[in-house]
């Protein structure tokens, strides 16, 4: 049994349906980081975790009790079910202290005054803010506030939190810190943490394992981050993880020749593809049209055209410093390509407009009609992973 | 409190997971239920009784009062004194608003807190003094024309509609001058700028780009003038009853004192209610189709450093112009009403063996009368400004943060006292309190306590509308995640935030209570004067001097009110309600 078993629940708001039969099982003393474009309904599944807005359908239970039922209306108050909550505005109480923000949890928990006192200054000295317990938050900084609003949460609940896109406000370097000390945290206290965010980089720092969510509110894969990167189930998840590159291509006769208008080249199969064995023993057609989808690092830039390779023409080339960013046409499909400074001042840096070779063999390939991923049954490019993907 | 007495019961059964309405729930149905009571339950009984006379349907009483010459005649004057009142005084509002905030015309911190002081102050305290000093026969300015001139009619006669309408501007064309200064102040500068740098000339900016930019501040400053001036009732009651000149107001108050409260005559007095209703509503329509006012976002939140208009050669006659006017407007009628308040009787001429303190010894010690008076309204502006408070906030609460599928109903009722005429309300809750639902309030003090909180709920739910707002939903969800039940969430984090907004609510109720007339010139009783009361039946009855004192300690009182209202609400700028985004 999970920790927290969020079962099949919808939830709307008037005619409009934000989540619609989400199923999502947390692990006990994981950080589970649930990703997704902005309003696709993260917020709205926090806010009927906790016990903020009701479910229209499905239950949720947290440690085996259930407290929110569509079917037999049960309800839980958000206050009976000790989850603690970063909130996104952090909303530490600006009437309260620090000190007396973070007591605040111990003394609806009726812990003894001096008992209270302790725990608290401890949660203080955990997110490093032992000094600034008589402060108002009005006198605190962003990342201070959300230290406060981290140390309210870690008292009221020592099994749950819940942070929602809380370090999104901070600056890069802030942002890195945090992460680290959430992880920090986790690793000493123990906690289960659910971890609401849109920024794909925090979430792959500090997640044992991510969830995919698309705009409209549905899962589309769970896994570590390791296998969200190499492995995304489908283009959505490929694209929303990073800069992309996707070309439609059409495998025939044992080539692979790219779609698309005017000049239209063929070159060799990659190595996956030429196997043409896929997972549940299904095969590839002779005849089939497919997306290619490669990210900007992963092409080799090659000074010449090479046989079976295929030929670009580079458009703009820019120094980023520790890369080189180019957009080079294919056809009639530009590709964003980098290249790090290193190798690219080795072999000499391409001329706008001069042509130049493509190697794409490490793409991956989703169906055109349904954009899953082919996924194959034999080891052929070692990069492709086979582990079920808990869906 | 009932405020919270009644949901304790219901956040209980929720904390025990029982299904049942819950605490949100039973604020929404405790506000709806006492806004019917006291908003809705009148004016529905000024229709029914209007139409209605023991349960039959009687057509015949309605349409004799609409026919009736007198009642028409009202109706037009009422129309007349409004139209000029809210056409002038616009302008006039305008007029100074344009040359404070756009022009840099010299004093003006001090212009523009002297152009408020006449938003403190009744109306009909301007009446008083302007008939003190331009009285026919013995305003003070008219004796001293009419000697040194020696004609016999007086240089201009204050009782009549030119004064009513003069006095009305006078007290009323701040509220046009207080929207369109703020609408300015905020007004981002650099739509004037670039249209000057365009080549536009200075008239043609503030014709096509300022004025434009501001009529929605106008528009609104406009009608508030207007409901305004058709519901009010002092003004004309001191300087229209002795050449029998009457307003829709004046007219029911006229009728319901001659019919001694005879139910007939309340009848009367309820079908004229609804002729004043009309005549509210089809002004306000007229208004709206004359005003088609575009919603403009250009103005924003933050102040901003406007151009302002170099006046030149006309700066110091401007100057002038303005000094002299306020010394009309405010000065002269406040001076006068305070001298007056210390001569030994009134006509004798301002000089020191003519001055006294025996009326203050009367007032505040020998009249019963007036001492019960100043009780009766401290009671009253004390206990509505806390219970319409709390009833704002609760109101306030239930459409902004609860935001229930009904709340658009609560949100009309608890506005439509704004829009209706004291009067009206008043006529209302006679017909509902005083034997009507097996409770008869007549002649008490509670009755005048439930109109004031009629009346002024509207104003307590704006006050609290405004500072709920700016608590984010988030803080009183994050007590609830530390543990806090619904109703500890409410008295540990959003009370006590809120809490600035509630006190300078208060005082936004206590002090018109303090000086109110229009209502609880109706519903008094031997025992229940107000304070606004006695001061005009004191001047009505002939005592000039004694009311005259009365109304200086009156404004001594709201004087006193407004520092610790501005004290309060500058506490409020100074603290961070928001939760730090």
């Amino acid at each position: 049994m999970a920790f927290v078993d969020i079962n099949a629940i919808s939830v709307d708001y008037g005619d409009h349906r934000i989540l619609d039969k989400l199923t999502l099982a947390v692990r006990e003393g994981e950080i589970l980081a649930l990703v997704g474009p902005s309003s696709c309904g993260k917020t709205t599944l926090m806010r009927a975790l906790c016990g903020f807005i009701k479910i229209s359908e499905g239950s949720i239970t947290l440690q085996g009790i259930t407290v929110s039922d569509a079917a037999s209306r049960q309800f839980t108050a958000p206050e009976k079910r000790r989850i603690g909550v970063v909130f996104q505005d952090y909303a530490v109480w600006p009437h309260m202290t620090v000190l007396e923000n973070i007591i605040y949890p111990l003394r609806k928990q009726r812990v003894p005054k001096g008992e209270a006192l302790e725990r608290a200054r401890k949660a203080l000295a955990q997110v490093k803010m032992a000094d600034f317990g008589n402060r108002l938050p009005s006198q605190l900084s962003g990342g201070q506030q959300q230290r406060v609003a981290l140390a309210r949460a870690l008292v009221s609940s020592d099994n749950l939190i819940v942070l929602d896109e809380p370090i999104t406000n901070l600056d890069a370097k802030l942002r890195e810190e945090m992460a680290y000390e959430i992880r920090n945290l986790q690793a000493r206290a123990g906690v289960t943490v659910l971890y609401i965010t849109h920024d794909q980089e925090t979430a792959m720092t500090l997640a044992d394992r991510m969830v995919i969510m698309d705009k409209k509110g549905s899962i589309h894969q769970i896994g570590t981050p390791e296998e969200v990167w190499t492995a995304p189930t489908d283009k959505f998840v490929f694209e929303f993880l990073g800069v992309s590159n996707f070309i439609p291509v059409r495998l025939e006769q044992g080539k692979l020749r790219i779609r698309g208008e005017g000049d239209v080249q063929e070159g060799d199969l990659p190595p996956a593809l030429r196997s043409g064995n896929l997972e549940g023993g299904e095969k590839i057609s002779e005849i089939e049209d497919l997306m290619l989808a490669i990210r900007p690092m992963d092409i080799v830039l090659k000074p010449k055209s090479e046989p079976g390779k295929f030929t670009g023409t580079v458009e703009r080339v820019t120094y980023l410093g520790n890369q080189f960013d180019y957009i080079v046409a294919l056809g009639e499909h530009k590709l964003r390509v980098q290249q790090e400074s290193y190798s690219a001042f080795s072999q000499g840096i391409p001329e706008e407009g001069s042509s130049c070779g493509l190697d794409l063999s490490t793409s991956v390939f989703y169906r055109t009609s349904d954009s899953r991923r082919l996924s194959f049954s034999s080891a052929a490019s070692g990069q492709v992973n086979r582990k079920e993907t808990n869906l | 409190m009932t405020l919270f007495g009644k949901n304790r019961v219901s956040g209980r059964e929720r904390a025990m997971g029982r299904k049942g309405p819950g605490l949100d729930h039973g604020l929404y149905i405790l506000s709806i239920v006492i806004l019917v009571i006291t908003v809705l339950l009148p004016v529905l009984m000024i229709a029914y009784n209007t139409f209605f006379d023991k349960g039959n349907l009687d057509w015949e009483m309605f349409r004799r009062v609409v026919v009736d010459k007198g009642n028409l005649k009202s109706v037009w004057n009422t129309i007349i004194i409004a139209f000029w009142v809210t056409l002038i005084g616009t302008i006039v509002g305008i007029f100074y608003a344009w040359l404070i905030g756009r022009s840099d015309i010299p004093l003006k911190g001090l212009m523009k807190s002297m152009f408020t002081i006449p938003y403190m102050f009744p109306p009909f305290f301007g009446a008083m003094a302007w008939s003190l000093l331009l009285a026919p026969r013995s305003g003070y300015i008219n004796r001293f024309f009419m000697e040194v001139t020696g004609l016999s009619s007086p240089l201009f006669n204050m009782h009549s509609l030119a004064g009513i309408i003069f006095v009305e501007i006078c007290y009323y064309f701040p509220f046009v001058f207080l929207q369109v200064v703020s609408a300015l102040e905020r007004m981002d500068p650099t739509l004037e700028e670039s249209a000057r740098i365009a080549g536009a000339g200075q008239g043609y900016v503030i014709r096509r780009i300022t004025l434009p930019l501001v009529l929605p501040a106008i528009a609104a400053g406009a009608m508030l003038i207007l409901i305004s001036s058709l519901s009010h009732f002092g003004v004309p009651a001191i300087l229209g009853f002795s050449q029998n000149i009457f307003t829709l107001p004046t007219k029911i108050y006229q009728l319901i004192r001659r019919s001694a409260g005879s139910f007939q005559g309340i009848r009367e007095g309820a079908a004229l209610s609804i002729l004043l209703i009309l005549v509210v509503v089809a002004a306000l329509y007229v208004q709206k189709k004359i005003l088609k006012t575009g919603h403009y976002d250009i103005i924003k939140g933050k102040s901003m450093r406007p151009m302002l208009i170099k006046l030149r050669g006309s700066r110091y006659p401007l100057l002038v112009v303005c000094m002299i006017s306020l010394g009309i407007i405010v000065v002269l009628p406040l001076a006068v009403v305070i001298l007056v308040g210390f001569l030994k009787a009134y006509g004798l001429p301002f000089r020191m063996e003519n001055f006294t303190l025996r009326n203050y010894q009367y007032i505040l010690f020998r009249s019963k009368m007036v001492v019960d008076s100043i009780r009766n309204s401290l009671f009253l502006s004390i206990s509505s400004g806390i219970i319409t408070m709390f009833l704002g906030v609760m109101i306030a609460y239930v459409v902004v943060k609860v935001k229930p599928k009904g709340k658009g109903l609560l949100e009309i009722l608890s506005l439509l006292p704004y829009s209706m005429p004291g009067i009206v309300l008043a006529i209302g809750v006679i017909l509902v309190w005083s034997g009507a639902f097996y409770l008869n309030l007549y002649n008490t003090i509670w009755i005048i306590l439930i109109a004031y909180i009629a009346r002024y709920v509207s104003f307590a739910m704006k006050s609290a509308s405004a500072s709920l707002e700016q608590v984010h939903y988030s803080l009183e969800e994050a007590a609830r995640s530390c543990g806090a039940t619904h109703l500890e969430s409410l008295r540990d984090i959003t009370l006590p935030l809120i809490r600035p907004g509630m006190v300078a609510g208060f005082f936004l109720i206590f002090l018109p209570g303090m000086r109110e007339l229009t209502t609880s010139v109706l519903l008094y009783g031997p025992f229940t004067r107000t304070l606004g009361v006695a001061i005009y039946s004191m001047n009505a009855e002939g005592n000039t001097v004694q009311s005259s004192a009365l109304a200086t300690l009156a404004i001594a009182i709201i004087v006193l009110g407004n520092q610790v209202l501005r004290w309060v609400t500058k506490e409020r700028k100074g603290g961070m309600i928001k939760s730090n985004r």
